[in-house]
């Protein structure tokens, strides 16, 4: 185990802020995230990064042609899907939030971003 | 500085409402207003991007300065007047108008981008969506937007592509309080539509909320009829 980088499976705390990466088409015009951030495409889990973890600038760097949204990982755990570590060597940062996530707490997931960055300019 | 963003817009708008007249006023007469004057000095500059702010539009720009690249925020604009005056600026320069971020879509806009995912409206992974999603989205957003005209009320639709393969139309109304109503529009014609009716408070909470995971496309335009007089006059 690498130090610092927390064991495969364990659970990410509450009060950790988690970082997902949402393709622009996703997005309201509000600049807000819809639900369908909240899912993704042939899987019920979602990838997330824990922000403690990595620097903005690592996860902006592997999506770099997308929205990164900031979550309190506590609203995951709020709506019953609790974030579990899920480190790897290209992302120690990595986190999988077990699913599939309701419509409804997809929702509640997406109103309760706290910070939207913008795809970088390129 | 930040005016107000009527009063910017007058002073971007020409007489006759042509966008290219618009942007030569801002250009040839810059010292009608400090913000004016500062988009003549930097469209010198080539454009980056710009985004959304909560006071209306930042326009960022890049120069150069030697090898390195540096990018600036330049000043606050309303939303249509800078939008107006960056399309006419590319366009003099033979560059396709800026499409950042899905904020600046239309619904239409939208669903060409769903029916052609390689013009980038499509995620990796994402499955294909299916012809018939889109054809009921478009008539969807069409009868939505038929009947916020009726009413002169602003409801605009947000479309976007659905991890299973449909689409997801979606409408917010309201200020403080905030009425939302998204439908999930299965791929098939042979599944239900998905409705999801919320109020939500401007910290995130939800006031309430009603799912129905099986519903018939009378019972979402009856959901649509309950949102339309909530909306903002046009």
């Amino acid at each position: 185990m690498t130090p610092g980088i927390p064991p495969l499976g364990t659970p990410v705390l509450g009060t950790e802020n988690l970082r997902r990466a949402v393709w622009p088409s996703k997005m309201d015009d509000r600049g807000r995230p819809t639900s369908e951030a909240f899912r993704a495409p042939k899987h019920p889990d979602l990838s997330v990064d824990v922000a403690s973890l990595a620097p903005l600038a690592d996860t902006q760097g592997r999506f770099p042609t997308s929205f990164i949204v900031v979550v309190r990982c506590q609203v995951f755990i709020d709506v019953g899907h609790e974030p579990f570590h899920t480190p790897t060597a290209a992302n120690p940062s990595h986190a999988t939030v077990p699913g599939p996530i309701t419509k409804l707490h997809r929702r509640r997931l997406a109103i309760s971003v706290h910070h939207v960055y913008r795809p970088i300019p390129h | 500085m930040t005016a107000p963003p009527a009063v910017l817009f007058k002073m971007g708008s020409s007489s006759s409402g042509d966008p290219d007249l618009a942007f030569e006023e801002l250009v040839t007469e810059p010292r009608k207003a400090r913000p004016a004057f500062r988009l003549q000095r930097a469209l010198h500059c080539e454009p980056l991007s710009y985004s959304e702010s909560i006071t209306g539009l930042t326009v960022a720009l890049s120069t150069t300065t030697g090898s390195t690249a540096c990018r600036t925020t330049l000043c606050e604009f309303s939303r249509d007047l800078a939008e107006q005056v960056l399309t006419v600026f590319l366009r003099n320069r033979g560059m396709p108008a800026p499409r950042v971020a899905a904020g600046e879509y239309s619904w239409r806009d939208r669903l060409a981008m769903i029916r052609e995912p390689e013009s980038g409206g499509a995620e990796p992974d994402q499955p294909p969506v299916s012809a018939w999603a889109v054809e009921v989205a478009g008539a969807l957003a069409s009868y939505v937007e038929g009947r916020a005209k009726c009413l002169r009320v602003k409801l605009p639709t947000v479309l976007v592509p659905s991890s299973e393969g449909g689409v997801q139309a979606e409408w917010n109304v309201g200020l403080g309080l905030l009425h939302h109503l998204e439908v999930a529009i299965p791929s098939d014609p042979d599944r239900q539509f998905e409705l999801l009716k919320t109020v939500e408070r401007p910290d995130g909470g939800i006031v309430a909320a009603t799912e129905f995971s099986n519903s018939t496309l009378a019972e979402v335009l009856a959901a649509v009829e309950k949102l339309l007089p909530k909306a903002t006059r046009a």
